[in-house]
């Protein structure tokens, strides 16, 4: 801005800098206080931690903003009668009960109130610790429809299927997740039949998976994610990453403290008419095609003197060098009834049996409605339905 | 909140003419200038936390004033202007509502990170001033005017930073710098095609019929239509 004024008497100037003076200064109003109140993360300082958990890194468990519960994985023998978990908050958040403070996790979670510092904002936790669920058999009978967090509650569309399994116990785990809370992103108004990944009440037995590769609409194409495949898998799915690095939102694998053989399951499977590219741009003579793989990983990597935790992701998943064992559906052909499929996990290294008892190996399944769906490319419509799978372990041959 | 300022400043040339009846003591100053403001709100919302940049694009205006005197001092001004009101700003946000749009589908929430917005408008203005002179060389003027806009352009991205949905304690999603991992906005539609305001300024003989001028135009109506929620603002 050029401060010069042809034939300045006093008025000029006095305007100039009143007028600038107001718009650029003394607009800037004093910080409000802070409305997040997340727990970033959580950890336990214990004298023996080993006695607790199976290793150090067990200790801390970092929590996506997406999730309301914080779980550590415990030793079966751990006495969870008196455990002072802390917690890493945003900023000028406060916590009750307070970080820190003990109290007996052995009869399940202790629920915990974050509140934001300007006082206006709460959410709730669940802390819990939990020994592996160590899951085998799927039949994907349990599922909510769980309300999007992006939606208002006073509206009555934004719920999706969200699939849970049972412990031992018989106690709610977290453990397969989709990309469908994503979706909502571009398709918000979508109701649930609409999402990617659908429950249907007709699988091979009870309940089953439908996995639809669906178009995002106009929001997602102009964020270069025209279409967005139903996928189905063993970790977390964490939307934060979805607009700046897609490859990064599914984090694969859950620990898993046995020796997998074999995969097996029933599909069916029907590719979409039109292939398309990451544009949306018509591929021709180019059919698409789900997927069906397995990666049993080393879930720690040496960084230093000590041990990193590590998990795989949507870019690296298939070609990370701490994959133990892959087995993976190469020609899924289409077919209209219940098929079965077996799969054998081909090993590429050994498996130490302390590690495998310490959960130092994850494991994941992946399902999805289109192979290069995670790059955007896929068909339109193509759909695999998946029920009852099975990961058969040396232990139960 | 919905409010303008707005300063122009340059020449003046002022021409008496007609000879006859009413209009032989109107004075008529033609205009042409350069807005140095920006639309700006009076009084910038807590979530704009840092301007980074702010840039004022090629805002001229050029125009012409008839003042019909009612005393030796005092007058009426009646004028016509078309000028054009733009400007680039880039702020750094927190918990800044917004709502991306396209398409039917929308995604909203609070951005905390940096915002650009881009904001250009022609318009044709009315102002009807009083008019005082307190020397030959130096009038001051004051009065409301109202503007017509004939075309307007609101754009920008919510970039570098993350979108929380829904609430200010939602899930989060990042926002990139590039293109496609930024959050873009465009919203023409939503601006209003009138506005109303206070003008006040001076006008200064330098040479002759030459001269020099300032304005000051203070928006009483913001440049967003009333129900429009998808920046927090109504002005940026």
């Amino acid at each position: 801005m050029k401060k010069e004024s042809l034939g300045s008497r006093h008025l000029l100037p006095i305007f100039f800098a009143c007028c600038m003076g107001n718009l650029m200064t003394s607009c800037i109003k004093d910080e409000e206080l802070n409305a997040e109140c997340d727990i970033e993360s959580a950890y336990v300082h214990t004298a023996k931690a080993t006695d607790l958990f199976f290793t150090e890194n067990d200790t801390i468990v970092n929590v996506i903003s997406t999730s309301n519960n914080v779980v550590f994985l415990v030793r079966r023998t751990a006495d969870l009668t008196a455990l002072s978990p802390k917690f890493n908050l945003t900023k000028g958040a406060t916590i009750s009960p307070e970080s820190g403070s003990t109290h007996d996790f052995s009869h399940g979670p202790v629920v915990y109130t974050v509140t934001s510092e300007d006082g206006q904002w709460t959410r709730q936790y669940n802390v819990q610790f939990k020994v592996n669920p160590n899951l085998m058999d799927f039949d994907f009978e349990n599922y909510i429809l769980e309300k999007s967090k992006y939606v208002s509650e006073k509206e009555d569309y934004g719920f999706y299927y969200k699939w849970y399994e049972k412990d031992n116990e018989n106690k709610t785990v977290e453990y397969w997740d989709t990309g469908n809370s994503g979706f909502t992103l571009s398709n918000y108004s979508a109701k649930a039949d609409e999402y990617p990944s659908v429950m249907i009440p007709d699988g091979y037995e009870g309940a089953g998976v439908k996995l639809t590769t669906r178009t995002t609409g106009i929001l997602g194409k102009t964020f270069g994610k025209p279409i967005a495949a139903g996928n189905l898998f063993i970790g977390e799915f964490d939307v934060m990453q979805s607009m700046t690095n897609t490859l990064k939102t599914t984090k694969f694998g859950r620990p898993f403290d046995k020796k997998p053989m074999k995969l097996t399951g029933y599909y069916k499977y029907k590719p979409g008419e039109v292939f398309t590219d990451k544009d949306f741009k018509t591929v021709e003579n180019r059919t698409d095609s789900g997927s069906i793989y397995s990666v049993f990983y080393r879930n720690e990597v040496k960084a230093g003197d000590h041990m990193e935790k590590i998990l795989l992701y949507g870019d690296d998943v298939q070609t990370n060098p701490q994959i133990v064992a892959l087995a993976k559906f190469d020609d899924l052909k289409p077919t209209d009834e219940w098929t079965y499929f077996e799969l054998e996990y081909k090993y590429r290294q050994g498996v130490d049996d302390e590690i495998l008892n310490k959960l130092g190996y994850n494991l994941t399944v992946v399902f999805s409605s289109s192979r290069s769906g995670d790059t955007f490319e896929g068909a339109v419509g193509s759909t695999l339905y998946i029920d009852k799978v099975r990961i058969i372990c040396d232990t139960t041959e | 909140m919905k409010k303008i300022i707005f300063t122009s400043l340059l020449i003046l040339s002022s021409a008496p003419c007609w000879s006859q009846g009413f209009f032989n003591d109107v004075k008529v100053t033609a205009r042409a200038g350069y807005n140095v403001g920006g639309t700006q709100p009076v009084g910038l919302p807590a979530s704009i936390r840092k301007l980074n940049s702010y840039h004022i694009k090629s805002n001229f205006v050029i125009g012409v004033d008839a003042e019909k005197p009612i005393s030796s001092k005092w007058g009426v001004m009646l004028g016509l202007r078309f000028e054009n009101k733009g400007m680039e700003i880039d702020a750094t946000v927190k918990k800044y509502y917004m709502e991306i749009v396209k398409g039917g589908d929308s995604m909203k929430g609070y951005f905390y990170g940096d915002n650009f917005t881009r904001v250009k408008q022609w318009m044709f203005t009315v102002p009807v001033q009083a008019a005082f002179n307190p020397s030959d060389r130096v009038r001051l003027k004051f009065g409301p005017y109202v503007s017509f806009l004939t075309s307007k352009d609101f754009s920008g991205y919510a970039y570098d930073g993350y979108l929380r949905g829904n609430t200010p304690v939602g899930p989060k999603v990042d926002l990139g710098h590039e293109d496609d991992t930024r959050g873009n906005y465009d919203f023409p539609d939503d601006m209003r095609n009138f506005h109303f305001g206070l003008n006040l300024g001076a006008d200064v003989k330098v040479y002759k019929n030459l001269g020099a001028f300032a304005d000051l135009a203070w928006g009483l109506n913001g440049i967003f239509k009333k129900d429009f929620k998808t920046v927090e603002q109504t002005l940026c």
